[in-house]
């Protein structure tokens, strides 16, 4: 019998506790809905905030009659820094002078360094891609490529990486061409309207439909993306939760209405090198992509209220508008028009959109930011304060900490939307730096932040942790990605074509790109073990880590080399027990291959480097290899 | 004793917590003497997520065999004989949307059937002469005449046939059936998948037609592949010998075991560690059930494994029923390729298209079905058979073939509980319409889950806080049909 005891109690609850669903229109007290609000909490042990997120994690944990984990070691904490800041382990020079910091602060300067890494924007650019269903290709029974669309990749890296304000960041994927069209980069963020699937083959019959099949993507991208609503639920009916009705859902369409995508020569200077290429972008005006069978056109100029969301129900046309709820006196759709700058190239409807979904006064702002420090605090924790990230409505989860929520959210609008301070403060402060709670404890605490949960790192992390230990690590950023599985460049590079994703990062459980994603599964399945044990890459990986590990140790004794193995790859000393271990197998493999040469082309044949790459592979396998505390 | 409460959640802790951890806390010491023992162990292991679950009700059917035609089959050319198109062959159809099919405006006069049909069976059932074989099992038969889909194209109409969905995005019902069961076969994939072998590419919904949507990965159907290894990663590295590569196993396990004792009882890590130990056990078991050649000569020509015409869908076939009989809960099964021309699509002749696809398909099905009820496997496998929609019962302008028709289909099914010579709905006088007791495809995606005694209502999944159903708010078992 399999109950998931949690569950059922939490619908007993709801049903207990939860008065009758949120409608539109009513007055709404819904704690997402609501000014920002928090109070910094005491504690007793006062000893142990390093700053004042602490004192909200303390607070519940001393309430609960607990005490904090202590702290990890420096090796284990670099280790964690680097795979939640870059994605990637400890490099050996990174690993040295960490270790030789022994002066105080060591671990701050440790984390403005990692901050001011360009991998960084790698890292937290792909959290984003998964969030935004980023791809390169369309889906349907063609996939056609967007051979251009990688710009918006390389825009949201290099944002990040730059800091870029979040709510510009947002702005401007919203409406970059009406906001900045001038900047080069602003267009490019518009890629994320553009990244949706899109049917390229219909019949006409079928034109409208898919048409507001596009606008719906769009809607719900947006809502679960950026405010965490389900907007999508709207769209045959009343939100049967949230306080968004239909109409709103067909006057959130409207704002789209024009929008479609198409393809604009740009200078690509701010990623690439500098030159004019063509970049997949949104906006009005654009000549529409081509289609497969094109009987239609890419818009219409009216938006209609459909009932029950059917093409054929049409019942009233709709003029653009935002949601009520998150709507102020003074924040109404015509007061974000700018007049001033609008010319008849754009309708502006998006502009309006950025303006008031970042308006933490009288529009969506205060939501906007609630749900961007929670994906801050996702990545780094292994859960969100709201663990579901993509859902703050009456259906998702209530935030287990929700002054810390609101006070992270308070702060990230004081530093101008900056994200860096908001990493800052989360990875500096001792909740972050504490140990792996031991004897399972972490799940009945998990809520608490009492302990760090062991995590196992996401596909891309593993892949790129496999060819960092290698000699062919490819360090270039931007630029057009590639289909190779064995390319030698990060994952976040790969072309990411939706009927051909990676089968190595599909094992482990990336998106299937096909809706926004706010938390990947965890699976635990065998082909990820044969992957590992016989797949090409894994053990072309393995022959590249020996070879550097032959080439750049001077005397390549076994002991030596056993003891590089663990370092480079698990960020530690091996102990003596399984330097011992190690070193047996490496003696029985070399002997064999000694005895029975059996040719492989990319080695020399030396006994022992071929013995390496068998060790070199299997400790690719080990689960601390793939797990960080 | 049933599951329905269960909901797996896509946040982070509970999900895997639920699949890892259901059988109590962590596991005893790692079964390193299994490991490397080379025996295949029988057993199912209750902490895989594929672990077998029970069922709602008791099931008529443990396992499904599904075969795709894909391109959609013309009804009116297969099982839904209709002597009027002969009558009124080359006439104009008064008052027809030219709307129905894909190319607005190419739809002709009505075109009769170029194949005859005769009746078969205790229950003179009609059939196409292009499918002699099927025809001599028509009494095993329950036939839907009266099936509709939504979409007149096939990547959306396959997604919705597999999915229940017109869109991308969503759990097929191979995945659906391995999450709400599990499998019973610990050495092998609980889903899995084989299309076209002859190098004529995936089906037009691609990998697709088999993802697991939002449901883990885990459940997504393993393809197999139509030329090289038939699974991914099955072969070890050829620089390894089986005793050199089990000796890196065991240097693995050891170290693992270091590692988990310093982190006690962590599901997850066992959970790995087994599934290391599964992987091995898999290099032996998966080539042993896809191996055809201890198959007996009869059965090899029962299916057409020598007949150059269906060969290749013979050894598919085959391979169906060997995965069933290990266990594997889900075969689907796909009749041709990408191209128009090279699946069921016969929008240009279809006296020509339907002829090659019904000579690759008849023996091989004939033969599968046949070598089922003679292991008495067919009393717990259910065997589906469809298009994602029909074909309209005129001509297409310019040429011999016709286009499609999402109003209008044909689905049988046998085995499993189901009603042999049941005959259900019935189209128009043409075949145009399906227009008597109507079956939607949520209809039969919620028969076929209660055969394998799931009921539809209750197999939920939560995502993003609501809970999805296959059948989404619609669906009824089509009781007519089952015994």
């Amino acid at each position: 019998m399999i109950v998931n005891v949690k569950t059922v109690c939490r619908t007993t609850l709801l049903l207990l506790v939860a008065t009758a669903p949120l409608t539109a229109g009513e007055p709404v007290g819904f704690w997402s809905f609501q000014p920002l609000r928090f109070s910094v909490p005491d504690v007793t042990n006062s000893d142990w905030p390093a700053n004042t997120l602490d004192r909200f994690i303390l607070h519940r944990i001393e309430r609960n009659r607990l005490q904090p984990a202590g702290r990890a070691s420096d090796e284990v904490l670099l280790r964690r820094a680097c795979f939640d800041l870059l994605g990637l382990p400890p490099m050996p020079g990174q690993r040295d002078t960490f270790l030789a910091d022994r002066r105080p602060g060591a671990w701050s300067r440790l984390v403005d360094r990692l901050l001011a890494n360009p991998h960084m924007g790698e890292r937290w650019g792909r959290h984003w891609l998964d969030v935004a269903r980023f791809a390169e290709s369309y889906g349907f029974e063609h996939d056609l490529d967007n051979l251009n669309a990688y710009h918006y990749r390389d825009f949201v890296i290099r944002a990040l990486n730059d800091d870029m304000p979040f709510d510009r960041f947002v702005g401007w994927q919203l409406a970059g061409d009406e906001l900045a069209g001038e900047n080069p980069l602003a267009r490019m963020a518009t890629g994320f309207l553009a990244a949706g699937v899109r049917n390229a083959d219909i019949a006409a019959v079928r034109v409208e439909q898919e048409r507001y099949d596009e606008l719906d993507d769009l809607a719900s991208t947006v809502g679960s993306s950026l405010l965490g609503l389900s907007i999508g639920c709207a769209r045959c009916h009343d939100h049967k939760y949230d306080p968004i009705s239909q109409e709103e859902y067909y006057r959130f369409l409207a704002v789209f209405e024009r929008t479609i995508r198409g393809e604009v020569k740009l200078s690509t200077a701010a990623t690439m090198a500098a030159g004019v290429r063509p970049v997949l972008v949104a906006g009005e005006g654009l000549k529409p992509l081509a289609r497969v069978y094109n009987p239609g056109p890419a818009f219409y100029t009216s938006t209609w209220y459909l009932r029950r969301g059917d093409v054929r129900l049409k019942d009233h046309q709709v003029r653009p508008g935002f949601l009520d709820v998150l709507t102020a006196e003074g924040g109404t759709y015509d007061s974000y028009r700018r007049p001033e700058v609008e010319t008849a190239k754009s309708s502006y409807r998006r502009s309006r959109l950025a303006r008031w979904i970042t308006d933490s006064q009288n529009g969506a702002g205060r939501l906007l930011a609630r749900v961007i420090v929670n994906r801050l605090w996702q990545h780094h924790f292994g859960r969100g304060l709201v663990t579901t990230p993509n859902d703050f409505g009456e259906r998702g989860e209530r935030p287990s900490h929700p002054g810390l929520l609101d006070w992270l959210a308070t702060e990230l609008i004081r530093a101008g939307w900056r994200l860096k301070p908001v990493h800052r403060l989360i990875v500096c402060s001792e909740a972050y730096r504490q140990a792996v709670l031991d004897v399972g404890r972490v799940e009945g605490d998990a809520g608490l932040f009492r302990g760090r949960p062991l995590r196992r790192l996401e596909a891309e992390a593993i892949r790129d942790s496999l060819v960092a230990a290698g000699d062919r690590f490819d360090a270039r950023m931007f630029g057009p990605g590639s289909l190779d599985t064995q390319q030698p460049r990060r994952s976040v590079y790969f072309r990411v074509k939706r009927s051909r994703l990676d089968p190595l990062l599909t094992l482990f459980d990336v998106p299937d790109t096909l809706q926004g994603t706010a938390t990947r599964p965890v699976t635990i399945v065998s082909p990820q073990a044969l992957a590992l044990m016989n797949g090409t890459f894994v053990r072309s990986a393995a022959a590249s880590f020996a070879r550097r590990l032959m080439t750049g140790t001077s005397a390549p004794s076994p002991a030596n080399l056993v003891n590089r193995v663990f370092l480079l790859a698990l960020g530690r000393e091996a102990a003596g027990e399984e330097r011992a271990a190690a070193l047996v197998f490496l003696h029985e493999q070399r002997a064999v291959y000694a005895s029975t040469p059996r040719g492989e082309s990319d080695l020399t044949g030396d006994p022992l480097q071929r013995a390496l790459v068998d060790l070199c592979q299997a400790v690719f396998c080990l689960n601390e290899f793939v797990y960080v505390e | 004793m049933s599951a329905p409460e269960v909901h797996y959640r896509d946040t982070s802790y509970a999900s895997r917590r639920d699949f890892l951890s259901r059988a109590g806390a962590g596991c005893g010491a790692l079964a390193l003497a299994d490991l490397l023992s080379d025996r295949v162990v029988a057993a199912p292991d209750p902490r895989s997520p594929l672990a077998p679950r029970p069922a709602h009700h008791s099931p008529r059917a443990t396992s499904v065999i599904w075969l795709f035609m894909h391109g959609a089959p013309s009804q009116v050319d297969t099982w839904d004989y209709k002597p009027t198109l002969a009558r009124r062959d080359g006439q104009t159809l008064e008052g027809f949307d030219q709307s129905t099919g894909f190319f607005a405006g190419r739809g002709g006069p009505i075109m009769k059937s170029p194949f005859s049909f005769r009746q078969y069976g205790d229950s003179g059932t009609w059939c196409s002469e292009i499918f002699p074989n099927l025809a001599r099992h028509v009494d095993e038969m329950a036939i839907v005449y009266s099936c509709f889909a939504h979409e007149n194209n096939h990547s959306p109409a396959q997604f919705q046939m597999n999915t229940g969905k017109a869109r991308m995005g969503f759990p097929c019902v191979g995945s659906w059936v391995t999450y709400g069961l599990g499998s019973d076969n610990r050495n092998l994939p609980g889903f899995m998948v084989m299309y076209d072998s002859r190098g004529r590419g995936t089906p037009k919904s691609r990998a697709s037609a088999w993802g697991a949507g939002f449901l883990p990965g885990v459940f997504q159907g393993t393809a197999v592949n139509s030329q090289g290894p038939p699974i991914a990663n099955l072969g070890r590295p050829h620089q390894l010998t089986g005793r050199m590569q089990r000796r890196q196993l065991e240097l693995i396990a050891r170290l693992n075991r270091r590692h988990r004792d310093r982190l006690p009882e962590r599901s997850d890590l066992d959970a790995r560690i087994r599934s290391f130990e599964l992987a091995f056990r898999m290099q032996l078991a998966a080539p042993e059930a896809l191996d055809l050649s201890g198959e007996t000569e009869s059965t090899q020509r029962l299916y057409g494994l020598d007949d150059p015409r269906c060969g290749h869908f013979a050894r598919q076939a085959l391979m169906a029923r060997r995965l069933i009989e290990r266990g594997v809960r889900f075969v689907q099964l796909y009749s041709g390729g990408f191209n128009n021309d090279d699946c069921w699509d016969g929008h240009n002749n279809l006296d020509k298209n339907h002829r090659q696809f019904g000579g690759e398909t008849d023996r091989p099905i004939g033969g599968l079905l046949t070598d089922l009820k003679q292991r008495g496997l067919l009393d717990s496998t259910l065997v589906v058979c469809c298009g994602e929609f029909g074909r309209l019962p005129l001509v297409q302008k310019g040429g011999t073939g016709r286009d499609h028709n999402p109003n209008a289909f044909t689905t049988w099914m046998a085995g499993g509980g189901i009603r042999g010579g049941a005959r259900h709905g019935a189209t128009d006088e043409i075949g145009l319409n399906a227009v008597t007791d109507r079956v939607s495809v949520h209809d039969l995606h919620a028969t076929i889950l209660h055969q394998l005694g799931l009921d539809h209502e209750r197999l939920t999944f939560r995502r993003n806080s609501r809970d999805f159903r296959l059948t989404d708010i619609a669906g009824r078992v089509i009781g007519e049909v089952v015994s």
